[in-house]
């Protein structure tokens, strides 16, 4: 019989069981019936008239050559999983059943408080074992111990019966322990493991996101953390007070390439307790990058958050200091904070305009409605239009002007001068960095953007709504004036502050570009480079419809233009997509010499010039002399009537050679009184029929008064086309 | 004259240019500095408690070492084992032909001058021995829970008034309040008497009140596992069959479960491993901080950090992982009646978790 294990004997000093107990049981090397615990090593002798079996009820078979208890289950065939416990019953009393089972101390000797002592070692993730000298519980002093580290890596490790520690070095995996006393098989001891980690370690470990974009910050955007990981994100809060959490900036590198390499950007952020934020700085620094000092007008897109989102790393130190070294850890923002929901929710959605249309005339603008024009949020949507469009915003959204709210109703806003940036709305408004643009709308204003630049001014002030147009010179209340051989049809454009910042962007992609002038195009086909063409162009035609669309448009050139000839201009805008027309003004040809208009009214105007044109014609009176000359209004007046009549009254000097004998006569100063008419658009005022008053000088026939018939030499160069 | 004809030439050409006109601005957004909220440094502070916080090794080596002593003193009655690998559950499963005598409740060793079949000290009988050997882990746990569930096999009692009324008081409820005077009822009754007695047993063992409920099962256990009608069917036919008729092959026959005996009559519902009583013991252990605190004083965000790192980073063993097992108490059926169980649970316990505790015994229906 083997003597009682030493913990066998304890236990007697405390707890006296049966005899039974202390005793190896029967088949075992005893004589009774009983069950009793053994640690690795005890011996046991088997006994040629027992049957063995790994339970209760068998199934029994005979047993030799086995003297522990480890070596009796292996010879039963046990396996890790079933209870390490050998029954036997000896063939003369087969109801009476004895039982050995290995120690349950044993599979805690590992354990905090068991008979080794596991402790981290000095490299990283490393373990050391130690057995306390002199220790003898549960029999550790007869055991060794055998590591094989689970997993990819074939390491193993042991420590003998008889060593005092082992170092294991890392293993991810964990380590596989088995015990055995010398010459016994060996037994399982389970898995031992480097140390766990912190909450955030092992969040980060498992992947997947652990913010999410969420508009309802107190000033707007912010990356709030998923609910299920509240101690992750107080880590992560407490990392970026202590320094070892970061983000940083740096396009096309991995997370682990910017993280541990010199050179990106360092992005500060506001670490809140529900979220982190941008720092409005460092984004309003983003957006003048991006469109220059403009950027700070308007929130960054929801396609530039995204991209922004990409170029970040969220970048975490190895260790807080008690592990040793370790290589940190770098994520893409992007991933970590679930960037592409930022898109998700608005992308579709949709915004239109109702676009107004202006007429300029000197009395003011004159709106009509437009077009509707839609397009998703998703597309990068900048829209231009005119004042007085109306813009539908989508649900959730706000329109504002750089950091001024702008008042929608019923979801509708009718536009104003200036930059629109349709933005998520969010409690920070309109004064914050910290959300996204969904739209942005340049809005101008004919009357003060579209200037007519070619044109001389010395008119009177016209109204505020067309201030650029203010001083030149007018016709009628619908039409200004423009003088031949002076004024030249040039356009130039403003433009809201960022509207051109926004608009000429690269990341846009626009086929067009606006800039200061709106050029006078016509519809030359060709190539002509790869420089982008003016978003804003005028279009000069000879009727007041939109040209855009339409077919067999003429084309009016100003420098051709007869004198009372109508010219329309149209303030095109070309986004890319479909040009339309977003203003129009109408001009008509002066003489150079008008020195004013008068009566402004549509159906008259009444003129006053000096130099007017000249004309060759027949004088006569009663009873003679008749005589061919002509003469040239030196100061005039006329009066424009409708059907092309024009009545007159000028201060002319006259000059004409008598029929009969080719005499001088009629040279002197005169009034005259005529009417004049012509066909309004081919020749007006071509025809002269006068009555003049004069002096009756050089030829003695001559009396004081004459009649006139003649034609405008000016007119009829023009109907020859000679100017 | 000549003057006149000048001016009146200058007049027309006296136009100016166009200066340049300052629309309406779109104002700049003005960015207001936001700092961040104080680190939660308490919260680290919580979690490393928290890690901390865990059930000392030396309870589950205190638990095995006494599981191990319970094993060595009522093992060859009854078989002990650990429900998962938690020492802080055991499932202990006793023979009643051994501890019991057969249809009667009282346990061997009962009656005045009988032999105890099991014996330790201070304990006649293998559940006072199972309370001896918890009262030694009564320093390290927070409480101890034992649910005792009795087994009979479908034999009836010859006595049909079969009752235990000494045992019915001292529970929340009694069992039952008026007994039916059928065999059938009485068997039932013979599964609770002896989970009664089995538990007062314990009880006394263990000489401290804890949380007991004691189930009889009567024959549930077998009758999910012995289809005895058809056995009994085909007994009837054989015993029918004369001569020269022909023998009904494949015939269905009724197998007790393991562990079987040379008695087991399994067609008269007759099995030695229904005669039997299950304990489950819960040992609820107490949380407590580990002996080493933070190497590192100080509360900055670094320290804390370094100090919940430093906890994590302790080395994992399998079995250090483990944590108390799910209660049985507290969720469940306060009714005396469940099914065809008699449940019973002493006073200040709460309800009695029934299918939980049948799960971790591993009586469900097969």
């Amino acid at each position: 019989m083997q003597a009682p294990t030493t913990l066998l004997l304890a236990l007697a000093a405390t707890f006296a069981f049966a005899d039974a107990a202390n005793a190896q049981p029967r088949c075992f090397g005893g004589t009774e019936p009983a069950s009793a615990p053994l640690t690795l090593g005890d011996r046991v002798r088997l006994d040629a008239a027992c049957e063995y079996a790994l339970g209760p009820d068998g199934p029994w078979r005979r047993l030799n050559g086995r003297d522990t208890v480890v070596d009796v289950l292996a010879g039963l065939g046990w396996r890790e999983g079933l209870q390490a416990t050998a029954y036997a019953r000896r063939d003369d009393a087969p109801t009476e059943v004895s039982s050995v089972f290995v120690d349950h101390c044993t599979d805690y000797v590992l354990q905090a408080g068991g008979a080794f002592r596991v402790r981290p070692g000095a490299q990283t993730d490393a373990l050391v074992v130690e057995r306390p000298q002199g220790a003898n519980a549960c029999g550790v002093d007869r055991i060794a111990l055998s590591f094989r580290c689970e997993g990819g890596r074939a390491v193993s490790a042991s420590l003998p019966t008889g060593a005092l520690s082992v170092e294991l070095p890392a293993c991810a995996a964990g380590w596989r322990v088995e015990a055995a006393a010398q010459g016994e098989p060996t037994y399982p001891l389970g898995r031992l493991a480097a140390g766990g980690e912190t909450p955030l370690q092992r969040r980060l470990r498992d992947g997947g996101a652990l913010m999410r974009p969420d508009w309802e910050g107190e000033r707007g955007l912010r990356f709030t953390p998923i609910e299920s990981d509240a101690d992750a994100w107080a880590e992560l809060r407490t990392a970026f007070a202590a320094g070892h959490a970061r983000i940083v900036r740096r396009r096309g590198a991995t997370a682990a390439t910017a993280c541990h390499e010199a050179g990106a950007e360092e992005v500060p952020v506001v670490v809140m307790g529900g979220g982190i934020a941008f720092d409005e700085g460092w984004l309003a620094r983003a957006m003048r990058d991006l469109y220059g000092d403009d950027g700070v007008r308007f929130a960054p897109s929801l396609g530039m958050l995204r991209e922004l989102a990409d170029e970040l790393h969220l970048c975490l130190a190895g260790t807080y200091g008690a592990r040793g070294a370790r290589e940190g850890t770098g994520l893409g923002f992007a991933q970590v904070a679930s960037a592409q929901e930022l898109v998700t929710r608005y992308a579709t959605q949709e915004i239109c305009v109702t676009h107004a249309v202006h007429d300029v005339t000197p009395e003011g603008l004159v709106a009509r409605e437009g077009v509707r024009q839609c397009a998703t949020v998703g597309e990068g949507v900048l829209f231009a239009a005119s004042v007085g469009a109306v813009l539908e915003l989508p649900e959730g959204a706000v329109a504002c002007n750089g950091n001024t709210p702008i008042e929608a109703s019923e979801g509708r806003v009718t536009l104003a001068r200036g930059l629109v940036d349709v933005r998520v709305g969010t409690r920070g408004g309109c004064a914050t960095f910290e959300t996204a643009s969904l739209a942005r709308v340049g809005v101008v204003e004919a009357g003060r953007d579209w200037i007519p630049a070619g044109l001389e001014r010395g008119g009177r002030e016209a109204p505020e709504s067309v201030r650029a147009w203010s001083g030149v010179e007018i016709d009628d209340p619908r039409t200004f004036a423009f003088v031949r051989r002076r004024d030249d049809l040039r356009f130039r454009m403003t433009s809201p502050e960022g509207f051109a910042s926004a608009w000429n962007h690269p990341a846009r992609g626009a086929s067009t570009a606006v800039g200061q002038h709106a050029p006078v195009v016509g519809d030359e086909a060709g190539a002509f480079g790869h420089a982008r063409p003016s978003a804003f162009v005028t279009r000069l035609t000879r009727s007041a419809e939109c040209p855009v669309g339409v077919e067999d448009v003429k084309v009016a050139v100003p420098a051709e233009t007869i004198v009372d000839g109508v010219v329309h201009a149209h303030l095109v805008l070309d986004d890319g997509r479909a040009p339309r027309c977003l203003a129009h003004a109408a001009f008509r040809a002066h003489e150079p010499r008008v020195v004013t208009t008068l009566g402004r009214s549509e159906r008259r105007q009444l003129r006053v010039g000096f130099l007017g044109d000249a004309r060759l014609g027949v004088f006569f009176s009663e009873p003679q002399p008749a005589a061919i000359g002509a003469l040239l209004p030196i100061f005039y007046t006329d009066l424009h009537l409708k059907a092309g009549f024009m009545f007159e009254v000028s201060v002319p000097i006259t000059s004409a050679i008598a029929w009969e004998d080719g005499r001088a006569s009629r040279v002197s100063p005169a009034l005259m009184v005529a009417m004049n008419w012509g066909y309004p658009e081919i020749a007006p005022r071509l025809f002269t029929f006068g009555f003049l008053v004069h002096a009756p000088w050089p030829h003695p026939d001559d009396t004081v008064w004459s009649f006139f018939g003649g034609i405008n030499l000016t007119s009829l160069v023009d109907l020859l086309g000679g100017r | 004259m000549r003057v006149a004809l000048l001016l009146a030439l200058a007049v027309p050409c006296g136009g100016t240019a166009y200066e340049g006109a300052a629309g309406p601005t779109t104002p700049e957004i003005v960015v207001a500095p936001a700092p961040s909220d104080p680190p939660p440094t308490e919260r680290m502070r919580a979690l490393e408690q928290q890690c901390r916080e865990t059930i000392p090794g030396t309870t589950f080596q205190e638990a095995a070492r006494v599981l191990s002593q319970v094993r060595a003193s009522i093992g060859r009655y009854c078989s002990v084992a650990l429900v998962g690998e938690t020492p802080l559950e055991w499932r202990v499963s006793c023979g009643a032909d051994a501890l019991f005598e057969s249809g009667r409740y009282a346990l061997s060793g009962d009656a005045e001058g009988s032999t105890p079949v099991v014996t330790c000290d201070g304990g006649r009988n293998a559940f006072a021995c199972l309370g001896r050997g918890l009262r030694s882990m009564l320093p390290h746990v927070a409480r101890v829970d034992v649910a005792v569930v009795g087994h009979v096999d479908q034999q009836l009692p010859a006595n049909p008034r079969l009752d235990c009324p000494e045992l019915t008081s001292g529970w929340q409820a009694a069992p039952w309040s008026r007994a039916q005077q059928t065999r059938e009822a009485a068997n039932e009754r013979l599964a609770w008497c002896r989970a009664a007695r089995s538990s007062r047993a314990l009880a006394e063992g263990l000489g401290s009140s804890v949380n007991v409920t004691a189930i009889g099962n009567a024959s549930g256990w077998l009758d999910a596992r012995l289809d005895r009608p058809a056995a009994v069917a085909h007994a009837r036919a054989l015993e029918r069959l004369r001569e020269g008729d022909p023998v009904p092959e494949a015939a269905p026959r009724a197998f007790c479960p393991t562990p079987g005996s040379a008695s087991d009559e399994p067609a008269a519902g007759k099995c030695q491993s229904a005669r039997r009583v299950d304990v489950l013991v819960r040992l609820e252990a107490r949380p407590t901080g580990t002996d080493t605190g933070c190497s590192r004083p100080g509360a900055t965000p670094e320290d804390v950090l370094f100090c919940l790192e430093e906890c994590a980073a302790r080395p994992a063993q399998s079995q250090s992982a483990l944590a108390n097992p799910h209660a049985f108490f507290g969720s469940g059926s306060t009714e005396t009646r469940v099914g065809n169980r008699f449940v019973t649970r002493s006073p200040g316990a709460g309800a009695v978790d029934v299918a939980r505790i049948e799960e971790r015994l591993g009586l469900g229906a097969r």
